[in-house]
């Protein structure tokens, strides 16, 4: 009797417990991470010879990687060991060290004064080669094959393609004796460096885009008392102007494939958009109302446009489709919303964002529509975003004097500049340019 | 005629004290069923402590002692009183499925002798497993065990006394028994508790390990994250070292998946209990890790 109670109770405990005696897989659930800086090694490149290169390719990389603000480059008094050959690595130094990531470069004469370079990328924590580069360089493009070097390695790592060898356009204005200024548009490289003056004014120059090829800049110059739209060949130092008899023209934007021009015209009292056909040579009228209509942008298929309008009040974006001939407003958060850029891929468009008096730099999904904020600074001034997404410049005051700024996507500076010309206004992320 | 009377006077003597015990033992018996439902759960309460102790013992011990304890009751049964067997008993968790095997017990007693299998960790144990082994399974044991009262009772009725000693010792024998139950349950499920609380801390540690590797992709600042999630099968070395890594769920974003494999690999060696009975039963040879950037979501 008491026997079979017990076996009873017995039975349903151990079923009670059965549960837990046999556990699936365990799963373990990630909602967030430290986004810390990918750490890499570069090696400095040997170089044999008692001449000096005019360049320092490993020192160029190293900064290039730096300003991405995704990258922490260990100081060469750190490394264990500075190997210019495969045979020299050791992963195991390089993981004690805590690195993910190793460069070695190993430069040799070549004829004809150049140079051979052999520089390979290492994954230390898969323990392999990545890439291997193996060029015939001459002394004098040795910045530009930092460059390409970091773009290559940049995209290995982390698949999205690199913008060191692209280039940034902005202007200077210094200030004369007798209330005259000098404006130039300038040229130089995506960090700041080798800037050259394509373009000279005594007024001032505003609204600088970039053709789709990089070969053009469009910026708007004040003659007289109007305002033209100038547009520079940057390899023939050709200039060209769109007719426009109204006067008052700014905001450029070319298309994809170069054919047209959007800008704004503000002839008729108020601001509105056309667009110029570089084929016809003709302008057509897109905007027609009594409100403020400016700063157009081509979306990357060439069959929208984004604009800021003050329709509803105050600056917010608007898409017009040019097949239908129909504007649709695309903000509705925040105070004010403003130039808006596509990113190069066409998903996302970039641009500034005013909310309870801070200006922010926002993004939103054009398959959501959905809106973020990128970037919370002092920065108000016409942010230019790299062709990639994920770097942006500005213009900003520093010491009281206007520099540029580079702001990667989560906020942080990671390089400024400043010009011999004077304050640095306006800058223009040039796209891909290879 | 005289062996009659004197059955008679001795009845009139013992027969109350006789009635009396078998009440008594009734009772205790009662009581011990009774209480043993409400120790249970108790059990989870004042385990934790005991566990470390037995932890190690419990599972290797497991298929030996079953052999043990049948080879000792046939013997003590005789007049040993509860207090010998216990000592032994406590480490055993399996006898309780054999006990019960005559009727439903092929259900309980084959999991719980699965789970020991993994590990033969028991270097100390050997001489004692030795022994043990040559007795025939539970089988015959139970047969002994339950047989007991009607047999033994025939073959010493002549004397009263010899049947109040079987009858003691019977319910010796059960009490026993049930106490060695009771306490082989409340270990396991002190075990299992214990074990399960080790395992919520260890993923916990790997989360964080995990967490801090976790580098993703610029560009996803600029998307929209509602829905995006991968999960990522990891296998791991009792060691704790990654054997490997692969994508069980894509995101649909291929550079967000490089992230997250990425971030495993970072890890090289993830922080997994050192007792592998822990290891084993807590999962952590394969994990599958969900990867879900909340806080890059839009709240």
């Amino acid at each position: 009797m008491n026997m079979a109670r017990l076996t009873q109770r017995l039975i349903l405990m151990a079923f009670f417990l059965l549960p837990t005696v046999v556990l699936a897989d365990l799963d373990i659930v990630v909602t967030k991470g430290y986004d810390s800086k990918t750490k890499m090694a570069i090696v400095p490149f040997f170089w044999g010879e008692a001449t000096v290169l005019p360049e320092k390719i490993d020192a160029i990389m190293t900064n290039n990687m730096v300003r991405m603000g995704r990258f922490d480059v260990l100081p060469s008094e750190s490394m264990l060991s500075q190997p210019s050959t495969e045979e020299g690595v050791f992963f195991r130094d390089w993981q004690l060290l805590g690195q993910e990531y190793l460069v070695i470069g190993h430069l040799k004469p070549f004829a004809d004064n150049k140079i051979e370079a052999k520089v390979a990328l290492y994954d230390v924590v898969k323990n392999r080669r990545v890439v291997q580069v193996t060029q015939i360089v001459g002394q004098y493009q040795l910045r530009e094959f930092a460059h390409s070097l970091s773009d290559l390695f940049y995209e290995r790592i982390t698949g999205v393609r690199g913008i060191f060898s692209t280039r940034v356009a902005f202007v200077t204005r210094k200030a004369l004796a007798d209330d005259r200024y000098d404006f130039r548009l300038q040229v130089a490289d995506a960090d700041g460096q080798r800037a050259r003056t394509v373009y000279k004014s005594g007024e001032p120059i505003i609204s600088v885009a970039w053709s789709h090829d990089g070969q053009k800049i469009a910026f708007a110059n004040k003659i007289g008392d109007r305002w033209k739209i100038i547009i520079q060949d940057l390899k023939s130092g050709k200039v060209n102007s769109i007719s426009d008899a109204r006067g008052y023209t700014s905001s450029p934007a070319f298309s994809t494939d170069g054919r047209y021009l959007a800008y704004v015209s503000s002839n008729k009292n108020s601001p509105e958009i056309y667009i110029y056909d570089f084929q016809t040579g003709k302008s057509e009228r897109l905007t027609r109302n009594t409100y403020i209509d400016t700063e157009p942008s081509f979306s990357p298929d060439s069959k929208y446009l984004v604009f800021t309008s003050e329709k509803g009040g105050k600056p917010q974006i608007y898409r017009y489709d040019l097949a239908a001939k129909r504007s649709e407003r695309l903000t509705f958060e925040g105070d004010q919303n403003f130039r808006a850029r596509y990113s190069t891929d066409g998903k996302y468009l970039v641009f500034v964002h005013l909310n309870e008096g801070r200006f922010q730099i926002a993004s939103m999904d054009m398959a959501s529509r959905d809106i973020r904020v990128l970037t919370e600074t002092d920065l108000d001034e016409s942010p230019s975003i790299a062709p990639n997404g994920t770097m942006l410049v500005y213009a900003t005051q520093r010491g009281g004097q206007g520099v540029l700024a580079w702001v990667s996507l989560d906020g942080q500076v990671t390089n400024q500049m400043k010009s011999d010309f004077g304050d640095v206004l306006e800058p223009a992320w040039s796209p891909y340019l290879n | 005629m005289s062996s009659r009377a004197n059955y008679r006077l001795v009845g009139k003597d013992f027969s109350l004290p006789l009635v009396g015990a078998i009440v008594v033992h009734i009772i205790a018996l009662a009581l011990l069923i009774g209480s043993w439902s409400v120790s249970h759960h108790k059990s989870s309460e004042f385990e934790m402590p005991r566990n470390i102790v037995a932890k190690v013992v419990t599972l290797e011990q497991v298929k030996p002692t079953v052999k043990p304890q049948v080879a000792v009751k046939p013997k003590p049964k005789p007049k040993v009183v509860t207090p010998k067997p216990k000592p032994k008993p406590k480490p055993k968790p399996k006898p309780k499925p054999k006990v019960v095997t005559p009727k439903p017990a092929p259900v309980v007693s084959e999991p719980k002798v699965e789970v020991p299998v993994e590990k033969a960790v028991n270097i100390a144990k050997p001489a004692v497993v030795a022994a043990p082994i040559t007795p025939t399974p539970e089988p015959p044991a139970v047969e002994e065990k339950v047989v007991p009262v009607a047999p033994k009772p025939i073959e010493k009725l002549d004397s009263t006394e010899d049947l109040f000693d079987a009858m003691l010792a019977s319910l010796a024998a059960e009490e026993e028994q049930i106490n060695q139950q009771k306490d082989q349950l409340e270990q396991e499920l002190a075990r299992r508790i214990a074990i399960e609380a080790q395992v919520g801390d260890y993923v916990l540690v790997i989360t964080q390990q995990i967490e801090e590797k976790w580098s993703r992709p610029a560009e996803l600042r600029l998307m929209d994250l509602a829905d995006i999630q991968a999960v990522v099968a990891v296998e791991i070395l009792p060691t704790g070292e990654l054997q490997s890594a692969s994508i069980l769920q894509a995101s649909g974003n291929a550079n967000y998946d490089q992230s997250v494999l990425r971030a495993i690999e970072k890890v090289r060696r993830f922080q997994v209990p050192a007792d592998p009975e822990v290891f084993e039963k807590g999962g952590f040879r394969r994990l599958n890790i969900i990867f879900r950037p909340e806080d890059l979501m839009k709240p």
